[in-house]
């Protein structure tokens, strides 16, 4: 077994033992409860414990089959979120041949030139060419009503969806000195100090948390924001083993993450009370959708590797 | 046609029934391939805004944009609810060629109404029978595929004549969205945007309810589910 594997087997129980100490502390919060009460936020605390068992599972089992499962779990989580994003987006039907290039072009596309490691074209694929030319597309089929908003917003689509999802994956390509085919590891990195640092902020801002940042757009305070980035950024020292950062160099790359993530979930807020709506789907149990559980890391990943790219290449 | 399955018998007995095994195993496989088509590229979803999820004898009165409509509402409903579910469609499109006639009537167990005034066996009949012997209905009531920019058609007669006639069943409606964007008319490729079903509150005719009335408020309610055009 090489010594990236087993790094992922240990990052995997490690997760394992926290989520079956989460799922402890729910059951026995449940059996303390008087039969026949209803306790709404125990039980949507027990469904997103439920959903994040799947997804440690999935994105473990993605890491032990190495780049292709990486790959193939991210190509797959990219089409969910543009086919949430896209739903709720303006089109017409002068759109439609540009929406399915979007899906069954662009989005594959970017993959396969992730997967080449072309990095000079999967950093300008989407927001070059298919910026330019899939609104010509749109254009040749004469429908200048909301145009510019139509045009705009799949562009957004596709840049947060495909883009951004992208560069998660985008992190193996890196070629660190001294750290070879572990950039592997880079993707748990940013996934488990993004998701956790989430979920300490939301925590804490549940407990101390006191001046909004932005009322009427999402419940996120300055105090929930400011611990949930102090504990990504003990996550991240803790994890330092596996990176290439340092110590210090660790903490202050998932303090990066993390926050960006959290506005990246405002952001995301932002929009969804825009279109009318509490989450972008249903697909997974008691967090809406892949666009709502992701949002963070979406945000965060391509500032990441950028980062990594610059500062350790 | 629009009577029984007009399928002259020849073979013996036992063939015969091995025969129609295997038809009834088909059309729940190719029954199951359906749903999980439909679950794969729209992610077609259930919303029970009005009503719970639970067999009961209910009609499902729907928007009708798209072939794809009755397929969308059948794929979201649950197995026990599925196999009592009948959707209500023209035999003129059900019977045109074989495959049809096995996916109408067998994989979605259509009753098959003939519009044409000439017919003598009258749909609404067929629609009572089929009430009585305990079916849920999905209907149209707008008749005919809506191709306008009206959100709605006006509604037929049918879904009065049911609610005066059998007043105990609940007359659902259910809001079939985004079809249109995922295969507009005339385009070939189906965008895989999420497609949801949602379930309104069940009507009933009143006490002495006009006709007019009645369907006027039959298709408020059915509107009232629609997502809000925000744009």
């Amino acid at each position: 077994m090489s010594p990236t594997t087993e790094d992922i087997l240990l990052l995997a129980f490690g997760s394992f033992g926290i989520l079956i100490a989460m799922t402890f502390v729910g059951e026995v919060l449940r059996a303390r409860e008087e039969a026949g009460f209803d306790n709404p936020v125990l039980d949507t605390y027990m469904t997103r414990v439920q959903s994040w068992w799947g997804m440690v599972a999935f994105i473990g089992g993605a890491l032990l089959l190495g780049k292709p499962g990486v790959m193939t779990l991210f190509a797959f989580a990219s089409f969910a979120a543009l086919r949430e994003f896209l739903t709720l987006t303006a089109k017409a039907q002068a759109d439609h041949l540009s929406l399915a290039l979007a899906f069954f072009a662009v989005l594959p596309l970017q993959y396969v030139f992730v997967g080449l490691g072309w990095d000079g074209l999967y950093a300008i694929f989407i927001p070059v060419y298919a910026f330019l030319l899939l609104p010509i597309v749109s254009a040749l089929r004469g429908n200048a009503n909301r145009f510019l908003m139509r045009v705009a917003e799949t562009q957004w689509a596709l840049m947060i969806a495909v883009f951004c999802v992208s560069h998660v994956p985008a992190l193996m390509n890196l070629n660190i000195d001294g750290y070879g085919d572990r950039s592997l590891l880079l993707v748990a990195f940013l996934v488990m100090v993004v998701q956790l640092g989430d979920l300490l902020e939301y925590f804490f801002g549940r407990r101390i948390g006191k001046t909004k940042i932005a009322p009427g757009l999402s419940p996120k305070t300055w105090e929930g924001v400011v611990c949930g980035v102090i504990s990504a950024m003990l996550i991240g020292a803790l994890l330092n083993w596996i990176t290439p950062f340092g110590l210090f160099g660790a903490m202050a790359m998932a303090g990066a993450a993390s926050l960006v993530g959290m506005f990246g979930n405002l952001v995301v807020a932002a929009i969804k009370r825009d279109r009318g709506v509490k989450d972008w789907s249903h697909l997974i149990p008691g967090q809406g959708g892949f666009v709502d559980q992701l949002d963070s890391v979406i945000f965060a990943a391509p500032i990441f590797y950028h980062l990594t790219k610059y500062f350790y290449t | 046609m629009g009577g029984a399955f007009p399928f002259p018998n020849p073979l013996p007995f036992a063939k015969v029934s091995s025969m129609k095994f295997l038809r009834q195993f088909a059309a729940r496989i190719v029954g199951q391939s359906i749903r999980i088509f439909a679950r794969a590229i729209t992610a077609v979803r259930a919303d029970w805004k009005g009503i719970e999820p639970v067999p009961k004898q209910r009609v499902y009165f729907a928007n009708h944009t798209s072939n794809a409509d009755m397929p969308m509402i059948w794929s979201v409903l649950p197995p026990a609810m599925r196999r009592t579910v009948r959707p209500v469609a023209a035999a003129d499109y059900w019977l045109k060629n074989k495959l049809r006639a096995f996916v109408g009537p067998e994989v979605f167990n259509c009753v098959l109404v003939d519009r044409r005034p000439e017919v003598k066996d009258k749909p609404m009949d067929k629609i009572i029978a089929a009430l009585d012997e305990g079916s849920s209905l999905i209907i149209f009531p707008e008749g005919n595929r809506n191709m306008t920019d009206d959100p709605l058609l006006p509604f037929k007669a049918g879904l009065y004549n049911m609610g005066v006639a059998r007043p105990d069943v609940d007359l659902v409606p259910t809001w079939v969205a985004n079809l249109t964007a995922i295969m507009p008319k005339g385009e070939i490729i189906p965008l895989p945007l999420i497609c949801t079903v949602t379930f309104g509150e069940p009507i009933h005719v009143k006490e002495g309810e006009s006709k007019d009335d009645f369907l006027k408020r039959a298709s408020d309610a059915l509107l009232a589910l629609a997502p809000e055009d925000r744009t």
